[in-house]
């Protein structure tokens, strides 16, 4: 298994590539560079390419809420138990 | 935007108890040592660390300048959002390890950890002077918002000057007696003013599904260009500024000294989890304001006078449409002061820790670089003032060329906590190379280049730089910059 985890028990999301490839997609997301010209469809009364990037937006809030959670942990952290308070 | 007597109350009430908050936490503690004094004895907890990051974080610039950017823009400016996540992003890269590092060496100013990670005098005096240089224009660009909410707020009656004279002097006051303790507090009042009155907004323009569907399409009809999807250019000018956004507010000095200020791990890591969440609720309803603003005010008119504009004519609908937008109005003094009171007092420790106390003051204790640190705060505030009496540009000329500067510094925390390798000479050329660039560009009369903010390229000059001169020399067997375990986090795979 691979070690993540300094010599002094830190835990952090910096040294896992795939976070921050999913934080590539997700930004990329969210911004509309993908999507055809053209005049807007409407979804729930806004342009549809401002709901996907206001989703895409919510999905970074959420992602980033779970990797600081799961992914960054240290010896001092008394409040959470992330990969280092499982191994 | 002048709401009368209600409005002028709201905010008189809300400056008295600023001052008596910040008196009622001068008789609470000590505040003789750098450590009390300028990160409140390394102990803020998640409460008041996540409002203090917030209030803090979010400027007068985003109440005021981001509906009218949405309004001159259209939909496109949903990227308000985006970038403000980018920040909390961007800590994830440096702000866990630095935060440790921080607490173990008892770091004050952010220029502690480049004096400690680089070793090199000449790096950290650059950059402190880019960071001095960035904030004291931040901190200017807030004192001339305070004289104009003031103006505008009671139509006239208190000008410009007494505007920006009073609201400094209440920040002085209580700054200079209870340090980041009265801050923080005076921030978490400012980030819960900031909280009800955007909420208060957003029960105001409530817009349904329907309502929102009429206005698409009367901004479709009368702009297109506002409702479409937006053109390659710009979508590239959009990924600019997350990056731009994203680096250059993440080493924020007052930022940096939050990151440092956590009581713990665990503070910093609900503080932000809580942070990331709320650009929907600033700058989405912001932008949703903005927008309902093309739809309501005529084409053409001045992006500054949005909200003004909004506020006078919702507060005449109803007695509860007045109260909300008293509320919104000191929401947007407390957003200016709680910047501008966190970026005042990062900069006098930079100036009296980073610059006297290594030069002339060179050996004074910690109580005589605090004492002089409080006296600095009001010698920086009656120059930046008299600057600010007679303001030469714009304030959203004051906010650009501040994230372009702030920008050649993230490698120095990004690049300098998460990548052992890098060398001094390395980081020393990039920063230099970095300012070079962005001069050069704004000399050329080139502040975008293909739709990419100037600031964002020559961030790509330094990096590349330190990348480059780095990878040249032979892998170290150990890292000369290295001290015990500090940076010794082991790379995935090894």
């Amino acid at each position: 298994m691979r070690r993540n985890s300094g010599d002094d028990g830190l835990v952090e999301p910096r040294s896992r590539p795939w976070i921050w490839l999913v934080y590539v997609l997700l930004f990329g997301a969210s911004v509309p560079w993908y999507l055809p010209a053209g005049p807007p469809i409407l979804w729930l009364g806004l342009p549809h390419w401002v709901v996907i990037s206001l989703a895409a937006s919510l999905g970074v809030a959420v992602f980033t809420a779970w990797v600081i959670a799961r992914y960054w942990s240290a010896p001092d952290d008394d409040g959470a138990s992330g990969e280092a308070g499982e191994r | 935007m002048s709401l009368g007597f209600g409005a002028a109350l709201g905010v008189g009430l809300y400056l008295l108890v600023l001052i008596a908050l910040g008196f009622a936490i001068r008789r609470r503690g000590r505040q003789s040592g750098l450590g009390d004094f300028y990160l409140a004895g390394r102990d803020l907890g998640v409460f008041v660390l996540l409002l203090t990051l917030y209030a803090t974080q979010y400027s007068g610039n985003t109440l005021l300048g981001y509906p009218g950017e949405a309004f001159r823009i259209g939909y496109a400016w949903v990227m308000s959002v985006g970038f403000m996540m980018a920040i909390v992003v961007v800590y994830l890269t440096f702000a866990p390890r630095l935060q440790i590092i921080a607490r173990r060496r008892g770091f004050v100013t952010p220029g502690d950890w480049i004096a400690f990670r680089f070793g090199s005098p000449r790096l950290t005096l650059a950059a402190n002077l880019l960071l001095v240089v960035a904030i004291a224009n931040y901190l200017l660009a807030q004192l001339v918002a305070m004289g104009h909410v003031t103006e505008g707020l009671t139509g006239g009656a208190v000008p410009y000057w007494a505007g920006v004279v009073l609201l400094t002097l209440v920040i002085g006051i209580y700054e200079s007696i209870g340090g980041m303790r009265a801050v923080a507090w005076t921030d978490c009042v400012q980030g819960i003013m900031l909280l009800v009155g955007l909420s208060g907004l957003l029960l105001t323009v409530a817009p349904t599904p329907a309502h929102l569907a009429d206005v698409t399409a009367a901004i479709a009809a009368e702009a297109p260009e506002k409702a479409a999807v937006p053109p390659w250019s710009v979508t590239r000018n959009w990924f600019s500024t997350i990056l731009l956004i994203g680096f250059s507010a993440a080493v924020y000095p007052h930022a940096i000294q939050r990151i440092y200020a956590a009581r713990n791990v665990a503070t910093l890591k609900r503080a932000l989890s809580i942070m990331v969440f709320l650009p929907l609720v600033t700058t989405g309803v912001m932008f949703l304001v903005g927008v309902l603003a093309i739809a309501e005010l005529p084409a053409g008119g001045d992006p500054d006078q949005v909200m003004p504009l909004l506020l006078n004519a919702w507060s005449g609908r109803s007695l509860l449409l007045y109260c909300l937008s008293v509320i919104v109005i000191t929401a947007v003094v407390a957003a200016i002061m709680s910047t501008a009171d966190s970026v005042l007092l990062s900069l006098s420790s930079i100036l009296a820790k980073d610059v006297l106390g290594e030069t002339v003051l060179r050996g004074a204790s910690e109580a005589q670089l605090t004492r002089i640190g409080k006296r600095l705060s009001w010698l920086v505030v009656v120059v930046l003032v008299l600057l600010a009496l007679a303001p030469q540009t714009t304030l959203w000329g004051l906010t650009e060329i501040r994230m372009e500067i702030l920008a050649q510094a993230a490698p120095l925390f990004v690049l300098g906590v998460t990548w052992r390798r890098l060398t001094t000479p390395a980081a020393v050329t990039g920063l230099a190379a970095g300012c070079a660039a962005y001069a050069g560009l704004l000399l050329a009369g080139r502040p975008e280049v293909w739709n990419v903010h100037a600031g964002v390229l020559a961030l790509g000059v330094n990096v590349a730089c330190c990348v480059a001169l780095t990878r040249l020399r032979p892998r170290p067997a150990a890292c000369a910059t290295l001290r015990g375990s500090d940076l010794a986090a082991r790379e995935p795979g090894t």
